[in-house]
């Protein structure tokens, strides 16, 4: 019997905008920390896990399939099982939060709305909110916004967590809440991808072992 | 390069981007005709545009028509009277308000309205990283985006279409009826409009406003993704999104006019 494939492979993949190579396999429950020497880096660096950047050079792998050749709706069914937190652009401004929220469930799932929005309620609460934020995102406090991305991530069952700067802007208090979800997440098999200037070398003591990579110089493997 | 040569790399941009729009517009029949598309964020950006191009839209299409009843219907109707040839009132009032005028103003209206809009938030929205932002969660810009808006402004065309043709004709007569012009019996000039419409009418006016409305949608669609990530592109976009989907609709209208009446 063949064994299951990682659910995320890099194999010396280069993001446009570093030279340098990346190679990781990441398998169920496995963190990978990718500590950027550029911010600019960070949402390339997202976008090339999730297939939204084709690598300059090598491949990228998501649950054993190429994003590299796969159709716009197996890539689109691909991402519906990634739970990702975005450090740029993160609302589709001309909706409302609980909307943005609930959003993709609507499409890839045929989940009651009445649900969605229960559930998210739920993980707000989990997440230290009293509610998803009302109105548009551009009216929302930033550290609520920042918790809000953690419930959408959260919404449905992921198979991997692409996290970049997912602490920016919150308390230590609302930090140890992610940690915690995304412990249980990698203990229930998910894995995740933490992207990040620096990451706080006390993460693997919350979350659990971690392979770091420093994307800024020669060739990095984990 | 030479002039020869601008004058030929133009000319396969053109062709590039007219085969581009046939085909996205080919793509949107064929996911709007599968059920599995119209899953539920597209049918509420679906029903949010016909609002907005539709709905939002019948009180200016109704003036525009108001405009064109007392400027066409009535002056057809009182001139052909007094030459005693009532009987052309019906193919007349058919063939300028039924066939051309009415398709051609609306589809310019919503162009105007609503092209700019689409294409204006849709440029926006890429400048902001806002289609990124869907792609990441698997939502298809395609399917999300451009195929609601273009069945919504095809739809919503359509329907302001018919609402034109009956305002223009009902002012029309009322005002002639006012004006002691002598207009008949409402029975007589509905029935004389009635028996001066044909089948290829029909067909010629579910062309001219579904296949117009489809592509100024696809259009300012991808005229809006087009942007890459300046906002000085959005008002570009907005205005080459405006060029192309009149220039569509004067294509296309000529095309059924020939294909139908000759």
């Amino acid at each position: 019997m063949s064994a299951s494939p990682p659910i995320l492979r890099l194999a010396e993949a280069v993001p446009a905008d570093t030279a340098a190579p990346i190679s990781l396999d990441l398998a169920p429950g496995g963190l990978a920390v990718l500590e950027a020497a550029d911010p600019a880096w960070i949402p390339a660096l997202g976008d090339l896990v999730c297939g939204l950047a084709d690598p300059a050079a090598g491949s990228v792998e998501f649950e054993g399939r190429a994003w590299a050749g796969a159709a716009p709706g197996v890539q689109a069914a691909m991402r519906a099982r990634i739970g990702r937190v975005f450090s740029g652009a993160a609302w589709i401004s001309n909706l409302d939060i609980d909307e943005n929220v609930i959003l993709a469930q609507l499409y890839h799932t045929d989940r009651p709305a009445a649900d969605l929005h229960a559930a998210a309620a739920d993980l707000a609460r989990r997440f230290g909110l009293a509610g998803i934020p009302a109105g548009r995102p551009a009216f929302a406090v930033p550290r609520d916004l920042q918790a809000a991305q953690w419930v959408r991530a959260w919404m449905a069952p992921r198979t991997l967590f692409v996290l970049e700067t997912p602490e920016a802007g919150v308390s230590a208090r609302a930090a140890g809440l992610l940690r915690a979800a995304l412990r249980e997440a990698l203990a229930a098999g998910a894995a995740a991808v933490w992207i990040a200037e620096r990451a706080d070398p006390a993460l693997e003591e919350a979350v659990g072992p971690a392979v770091r990579l420093a994307i800024d110089g020669p060739a990095a493997a984990g | 390069m030479s002039f020869i040569g601008r004058i030929g790399g133009a000319a396969i941009r053109r062709w590039r981007e007219h085969r581009d729009l046939i085909a996205s517009a080919a793509v949107a029949v064929a996911l709007a005709l599968r059920p599995r598309t119209w899953r539920r964020p597209i049918r509420a950006v679906l029903a949010r545009q016909i609002l907005f191009t539709g709905v939002d839209a019948i009180p200016f299409v109704a003036m525009v028509a108001a405009v064109i009843g007392l400027a066409i219907v009535l002056q057809t109707q009182a001139q052909l009277a007094r030459l005693g040839q009532t009987a052309y009132v019906g193919p007349i009032l058919v063939a300028v308000v039924i066939r051309e005028a009415g398709p051609l103003l609306v589809n310019f209206v919503i162009i105007m309205r609503s092209g700019t809009a689409i294409a204006s938030e849709l440029s926006t929205m890429q400048v902001n990283g806002e289609i990124r932002v869907l792609d990441a969660q698997g939502l298809d810009p395609f399917p999300y985006l451009a195929l609601p808006r273009a069945a919504g402004v095809a739809v919503s065309v359509f329907c302001l279409t018919i609402l034109f043709v009956l305002v223009s004709f009902a002012v029309g007569y009322a005002a002639g009826v006012m004006m002691e012009a002598p207009m008949g019996t409402v029975t007589m000039f509905v029935e004389g409009v009635a028996k001066a419409i044909l089948p290829a009418d029909i067909l010629n006016v579910v062309a001219k406003t579904l296949i117009p409305g489809l592509l100024t949608g696809i259009i300012c669609t991808a005229e809006g993704l087009g942007v890459h990530r300046a906002l000085t592109e959005v008002p570009k976009a907005a205005s080459r999104g405006v060029v192309r989907s009149v220039a569509a609709l004067f294509f296309v209208s000529v095309i059924v006019s020939l294909v139908t009446y000759l």
